[in-house]
């Protein structure tokens, strides 16, 4: 049998200098009829996860495109991937000696089709190299194919904030909505039940407001999909102001 | 007539496992049902009254299961555990014919792989699965002597032994814990991971 899942691990950047921002991204290439599970998987199965251990950079919360619902019988509905996901994880180089800039890491996902899983798991590795000098701003060399197309899916960032027990947003864009929680928000939702979401058309788009049983963290996020005249729009709600 | 009785009802514990009705989440009564294990031998949930009640859907194909009684040895140990005079420990396969992990064969042969030391009952239409909201495998639902479910929801919060958070959280293991010392069980209700149970299309 040939890969169920082909892991890639690669950098916007191969030279950095402290202060800089990049971009990490594990590729997963998923065998035709497969998939692997979102952030938050649904019913069953297990979010893909990667794990760096990287003491020279500072990173940021994982980019996840928005989901595709996988429905399975008995009125089972998970989150996932088909094909191929992308995780973007940003990254801020920090201050050090010149030389290797080394990278290590696991990506641990279970690829699912009907009838069967399998779990899978991959060794990251990648050596950046850090030379001195201030960063060189937004002029370096264009990102690998696989980052620049990974940063076109990822959906917009729209500022969310907590105010008496609700998660609110405003998302410019109107239409029926679909909205996926993240995992870190899921410890604050009932479980089982509909999710608690209200959605309201407003001036330039739709203010949607979700009920959790406390404030949520800051890498908390969550996905909403409107379908609009135009097609579907994605967008992650994040709890921080926008990057 | 006694072999006619013995067919007739066997076909009626076979039609109808369990009262339909909404999903049970704790601080709700069990509903009861009866079901056959791999050896043909039905088992009733009403006789159980009086004693805890562990209910572990199972499908021995799955990659967690085959982790937490095979690779781990965890849930082996943990059953064992628990197991005795006042608890019981139903396996339940809630997976259609044909389909991954399904029919006696397969789970009679997981059971002396495993040295299992209870039964797996064959829900095949998956009335019982659905009845307690099982999703996944592993998934486990407690049910207290009073016939009482106190906890549905996964095993632990660590899928192939990894944590999901901080540190590791064993919930049936603290639920049962909580259970024979008389307190209130906390969590009561997780979300569980695993294969989903894999009902009939």
């Amino acid at each position: 049998m040939d890969r169920l899942v082909t892991a890639t691990f690669l950098a916007s950047d191969t030279t950095v200098r402290a202060g800089q921002g990049l971009l990490l991204a594990l590729q997963l290439q998923i065998a035709p009829g497969w998939y692997v599970y979102w952030d938050n998987p649904g019913d069953s199965g297990i979010p893909t996860r990667v794990e760096l251990q990287a003491p020279d950079l500072e990173l940021g919360r994982v980019g996840w495109p928005a989901p595709t619902e996988i429905p399975a019988a008995g009125g089972i509905l998970n989150l996932g991937h088909k094909e191929q996901l992308t995780l973007l994880i940003p990254a801020t180089v920090k201050a050090g000696p010149r030389g290797p800039l080394e990278l290590r890491g696991e990506a641990r996902w279970l690829v699912c089709r009907a009838d069967q899983c399998v779990p899978g798991q991959a060794t990251l590795s990648l050596d950046l190299e850090r030379e001195p000098g201030k960063p060189r701003g937004k002029k370096g060399a264009a990102p690998p194919a696989a980052i620049a197309e990974a940063l076109l899916a990822l959906p917009p960032e729209v500022e969310a904030s907590f105010k008496d027990g609700e998660l609110r947003a405003r998302i410019p864009a109107s239409g029926p909505l679909r909205l996926y929680p993240g995992f870190a928000l899921l410890d604050l939702l009932p479980i089982g039940s509909p999710l608690p979401v209200r959605s309201a058309a407003v001036q330039g788009g739709t203010e949607l407001r979700l009920s959790l049983s406390g404030p949520p963290s800051d890498e908390a996020f969550a996905v909403a999909v409107l379908s609009t005249s135009a097609g579907p729009r994605a967008f992650t709600l994040v709890m921080e102001p926008p990057r | 007539m006694i072999l006619l009785s013995l067919i007739a009802s066997s076909l009626a514990a076979s039609s109808t496992p369990i009262e339909a009705g909404p999903v049970l989440s704790p601080g709700q009564p069990a509903a009861t049902f009866v079901l056959p294990d791999t050896t043909g031998k039905t088992h009733d949930l009403a006789a159980l009254k009086g004693k805890t009640v562990v209910l572990e859907w199972f499908n021995p194909d799955c990659p967690f299961v085959k982790y937490a009684y095979g690779e781990q040895g965890t849930l082996s140990a943990l059953a064992g555990r628990w197991q005795g005079e006042s608890l019981v420990w139903l396996r339940i396969n809630s997976g259609a014919p044909g389909k991954q992990g399904a029919g006696s064969e397969r789970n009679a042969a997981a059971i002396a792989e495993w040295s299992l030391s209870g039964p797996v009952l064959l829900d095949e239409t998956g009335a019982v699965g659905k009845r307690y909201g099982a999703k996944t495998t592993p998934q486990v639902v407690v049910i207290d002597p009073a016939g009482m479910v106190v906890y549905n929801g996964g095993l632990d919060n660590a899928p192939m032994g990894k944590p999901e958070g901080a540190s590791r959280l064993d919930y049936v293991d603290g639920a049962l814990t909580s259970l024979a010392a008389g307190k209130p069980i906390d969590p009561a209700s997780t979300r569980p991971y695993g294969c989903s149970v894999k009902y009939p299309d």
